[in-house]
This record gives structure tokens, sequence and C-alpha cells, in this order.
């Protein structure tokens, strides 16, 4: 197999249920009275900027626009034009689908609701906020989308074909779905994070310096194990000493992982 | 010189099988019909058996015109591209929620449910939805990893289900004719759906004089509306101008393009300024497939891919269906009849809700 080119984390970004956390701003608690942390994140809590909108956007959009913005706030060494977006999410817009459907039974129907039934309804929101126009891929692989996202974006860097990828990881569902009888019982979690790539070091950026493959491994289908609990290891090792190195197995996959400051 | 090559392939669309669709298309057919599209009074473009509208059915027939008994399940990866998948299962689950669905609303299990049902354990499911581009980013994403040889093959399957849910939601946002499509018409009012699915196994070896290949393929953002597309064309643009990149192509080197070309009046406008960006006054053959077997949603990308695929076999651009007057502002050869390409090398664009562009170049290796 062809070698990979080196890939940096120039900035990233969660928000999850213990609150937000960014590259520039570092660990940031959720109000005591914000009980729906994350759903109920504000826009003035991650975006300086007006998005009348942000009110409006159902929870995976919500979720991955806060995770884009807190990632892209400290840095400002990307070009829009030559940055893509990968996104992994567990299930999509499931929670939109069920409110168009019952909108559609009611005898309503909603243009603005249909709009956002689609799990690519993330990167519009992002790529329109932020103008990124390079290339996009978005993975629905339940609760392992967002290391094969991860892993998506570095190809598409290897190639040459962005310079830079904002790769989020989300996963975006009301309440009233988690109950829904499809749905692993681990999944109550609400939750994103941003990771922006580059191929090349940066002045003001993290500059840590990411590997991740993987083999596969059919006798290990741990896939309802929820991927989240990786990444939030992964994103408290980065804040803490700046390194990160896991062999993690998830999905029929076996992802070797590691993350150095350089 | 190595190449990807669509070693089987296997579709089914409102005008029948592969063969059955490409001739008919070229011979200027349609399967637009005048039933009412889910008691909306629009046409649509339906399948020749309703069968064909479960997955599993579908899936079922899709397989059975392939062989998959010599791949290596350790080294083949299954994409699974669609924009909802099956819906019906999420209609199900809220008009009946007592009722455990046969089919499961997650994409992932979906996928699951397709490699068990056509016998296949691949070493790796990747489910890609980029909306209505997520057939020839499926393509993309398996160019790039046949390319990098961490799996031998990709086999890939496009569908999405043309349900009450879809129907209504187009309807809602004054997407649909009611008359039918007429991509880049003076009349055009609206895009028709159709119903379709296929199925692709790609690899990664030397090719022989006769062999249907990727030459490339490219994707980026519009980075303008959620449901509209840009106004200008330079995001289709962009992604044409990557997959001729990634097939080391230049745009002079193209025999035809097989058009997105969904007849909404922003979407041809749009198509034809990209068209006109990326080749100057020195147009190829343009034809768009949607006005004789309507748009296939996500699955259609790789269906329209597979279709031209096969037409640069048969050195023929289809007609475009609907196309009797030029409707948009650019002098884009609109072919309304069937015509040889300049070479058998043909760009297929796609693009999706979300600004999400794609194109792929392929080709009959000469």
């Amino acid at each position: 197999m062809n070698n990979m080119a080196p890939v940096y984390i120039q900035s990233y970004s969660a928000l999850r249920k213990t609150g937000m956390y960014s590259s520039a701003k570092g660990h940031v608690s959720w109000h005591e009275d914000q009980s729906g942390a994350p759903l109920d994140v504000q826009r003035k809590q991650v975006y300086e900027k007006l998005h009348t909108g942000f009110g409006k956007l159902n929870a995976p959009d919500k979720l991955a626009f806060s995770a884009a913005a807190l990632a892209l706030a400290g840095c400002n060494e990307y070009n829009g034009n030559t940055t893509g977006i990968c996104v992994g999410t567990a299930y999509g817009s499931l929670s939109t689908d069920m409110r168009y459907m019952e909108s559609l039974v009611n005898g309503f129907p909603s243009p603005s609701c249909f709009a956002a039934t689609l799990p690519s309804s993330p990167v519009a929101e992002v790529a329109i906020q932020f103008k990124l126009k390079g290339p996009n891929r978005v993975i629905v692989n339940s609760v392992a989308s967002g290391f094969p996202a991860l892993e998506s974006a570095i190809r598409i860097l290897s190639a040459g074909k962005a310079e830079a990828m904002l790769t989020i990881v989300v996963n975006g569902l009301e309440p009233v779905d988690t109950q829904l009888p499809f749905i692993p019982v681990d999944t109550d979690n609400n939750y994103s994070y941003a990771f922006l790539l580059t191929v090349h070091h940066t002045e003001t950026g993290c500059n840590y310096n990411l590997s991740l493959t993987h083999e596969n491994n059919k006798q290990n289908n741990s896939r309802n194990r929820s991927e989240e609990s990786y990444f939030y290891n992964m994103l408290s090792a980065m804040m803490e000493n700046g390194t990160y190195s896991n062999t993690i197995n998830l999905d029929n996959k076996q992802y070797t992982i590691s993350i150095k400051k350089e | 010189m190595k190449r990807i090559v669509i070693e089987q392939s296997a579709i089914v669309t409102p005008l029948g099988s592969l063969s059955e669709t490409t001739s008919d298309l070229i011979e200027g057919a349609h399967a637009i019909s005048t039933d009412p599209l889910f008691e909306l009074p629009v046409p649509f473009a339906p399948f020749p058996d309703t069968r064909f509208r479960n997955l599993t059915e579908c899936a079922s027939y899709l397989e059975s015109q392939i062989d998959l008994t010599e791949i290596n399940n350790d080294s083949t990866i299954f994409i699974y591209c669609t924009a909802k998948g099956d819906i019906s299962a999420v209609e199900n689950s809220v008009l009946t929620p007592d009722v455990t669905t046969v089919i499961s609303p997650l994409l992932d299990k979906q996928a699951d449910m397709l490699c068990e049902l056509m016998n296949i354990q691949p070493a790796e499911k990747l489910v890609i939805s980029n909306a209505c581009a997520s057939g020839s980013v499926g393509i993309e994403i398996a160019v790039e990893l046949l390319r990098m040889e961490k799996y031998t093959h990709a086999l890939l399957f496009g569908f999405d289900c043309l349900s009450r849910f879809t129907a209504s939601g187009f309807y809602t946002l004054s997407a649909l004719s009611d008359t039918g499509a007429r991509p880049f018409d003076a009349e055009r009012n609206g895009l028709t759906m159709g119903e379709g699915a296929g199925i692709a196994l790609l690899s990664y070896r030397s090719a022989y004089e006769g062999d249907s290949i990727v030459r490339g393929a490219g994707s980026s953002n519009d980075a303008n509306h959620r449901t509209g597309p840009s106004r200008t064309g330079e995001g289709l643009f962009s992604a044409a101008q990557a997959a001729l990149r990634d097939a080391s192509c230049a745009p002079e080197s193209i025999g035809g393009v097989k058009c997105h070309g969904t007849a909404t009046p922003y979407n041809d406008a749009m198509e034809a300024k990209a068209l006109t960006l990326l080749f100057g006054d020195n147009y190829p053959p343009c034809s768009s497939l949607k006005g004789a077997i309507g748009h296939l949603s996500g699955a259609g990308s790789l269906v329209e891919v597979l279709i031209a695929a096969e037409c640069c076999k048969r050195n023929k651009l289809p007609p475009t269906i609907g196309y009797t007057t030029h409707g948009v502002d650019e002098p884009i050869p609109v072919s309304s009849k069937a015509q040889s390409l300049l070479t058998p090398r043909i760009l297929c664009l796609a693009a999706g809700f979300g600004g999400l562009n794609s194109a792929v170049v392929v080709e009959e290796y000469e």
C-alpha cells in the first residue's frame, strides 16, 4: 500500500455533555441552566458573528456548525477555496426524517424540514457559513463513522485534492428518538468534534502530527460501543500533553492512531 | 499502466437493464409515466416492475446479473451509495411504530443486509451519503482506495427508494415538473423523479482494449445554498476540473458530457455556465438522461456513470428527451438526437443538495 503524506491537526474542538472544548479556548463548562447540553448550545457561545438561522438548525447541523465554529475560530491560515469537509455521522438526519414524516402524516409537510432530511445536511451548513469549497465526504456508519471520516480526509489531503480538510464527527438525535427500537441504548449522548487537518505546518496552528491507519478484522465486531469515548480520550490527551496513541477495536477494524506535537 | 476497470456492472432503471436502458436511450425512448406520483399531480419514471421498489428484491435482481463468486472478500470493500436509502423504513416507523420493520432505517444496517443477501463478507463496509452525488462520490472513494492498493476490488451499490417521503418533499419545494422534465429547454419547469438502482465491481489492473475504465473523479462544494445550485457554476466547474486533473485529461480530450441536467431552471442554467467555464466555446456534445428515466436521487450518479460507460462502448451519446428549444444563456450543444462521441470518453456530472458537486470521467480503453 502506498504511504500517506504527513498530516497535521491545526485546530480542534468538541461539544459533549461535560462542556465545550477547543484548541483556542480550552475547556468551557456548560451554564448550570443548560440541562439539554450540548443540544441547547447558544450561538454566542460558539460563534461571534451573526447567524440568524442558528436557532432553527436541526440537532446534527447545530452541533456540527458549533464544532466547526469553535475549531475555525482559532485558525486563520486556511483557504476556503481549497478546504473540504468530511463528516462522520452516526445516525445522519434521522430525527429530522421522523419530524418530516410526522408533518407529512399530519397533512402539512414542511419544505424547510425536508431540506434538512439528508445526512449531508451538516456539510451544507458548514460549507455555506465558512465558505469551504473543497471536496466533501459524508460517511454514515453508525457509531463507527468518525474514524472512517478522518481516514477519508487524510486520503484526500495525501492525494493533493485539498490543502486542508475540516473533519466533523457528529451525532445529533432528539431525546425522543433515542427510544426508537432500532437505536442502540447507549446513544443518548449527543456530541460533535471537529478537526482541521493540513498537509503543511502552519505558523499559528497546533501542528500535531496525525497518523491513522486500520487493519480489517472481521472477528472483532464491536460496533455496539460508541466511538465518542475514544474521541474524548484523544482530545483530553491532546489538551493535556500534546500526544496520544492508541489501538482501537471498532466495527471490524483495528485502528492505530498516533498524535504527536511537533 | 494500471487503470480502474469496471469489471462488472448491472442496473435497473425505468427502461430496464443496462443494455436495454442504453439502447432505448440512444433510440430516444423514455419511460415517463403519466400515472400520478403518490397522489401528486406530477409524472414520474417508474421501475418496470414494482417489486424493485423493495430494497431486498432490487438487490437480489442486481446480484443475479453479475458474478461475485470469484471475489476475495478479504480484499474487497463494499460501498453503499445512497442519499436516503430505503426511506420507507422511516415511513413505517412513524405510520406503524409498534411493528418491527424488516428493513432497518439505519443505513449501515441496510449495508449489512445487502452484503448478507449477496452472500459476501467484505473486509470493509462504507456508507456514503453525499445527497444526489452519492454514487459518483462513492466511485471517487473507490478510485482512491484501489489506487492505494488497500483493496483489490470495490463493490458499489446505489439505491434510493422513491417514496411518499421523497416525492412529497420535492413537491413542497416546488421542484417537480407537472409535465415531465425537459433538461436545458426553454420551457423546462422542474425535475421528474425516477426509480433506479445499480451495482458495479471495480478493480485496479492493467487495462485491455475494450475495457470500461474510470479514468478519474473529483468533487467540490458550492458553499452557496442548501437546496439551490450556485448561480455562477463555479462549484461544478471546480469538480469537473478536479476530475480531469485526476484523470490526467485535458478538456479537449472529452468526447461528450453526461450532464446532471435535472431540468430545474436554476440547475440547468448553472450547469451551462460550468460547462462554458470548462470548455470555453469548444464544447463537446452534451446530454441529460433525466428527461427519459427521471432523477434517481443518490443512486442516479452511479447508474448514469454506468450508462455513460456503456455509451462509450457504443460510441454514442443519447438524445436529451424533452429538449426542443434552447433554454440556457450559453450555447452548449445539447443533443436533440443520438450522436457519435468525439472520442469514447465521457465526463459525467452530478450536483446535490447542499452544493455537493461531483464529476467522473469514464472511457472505453483503447
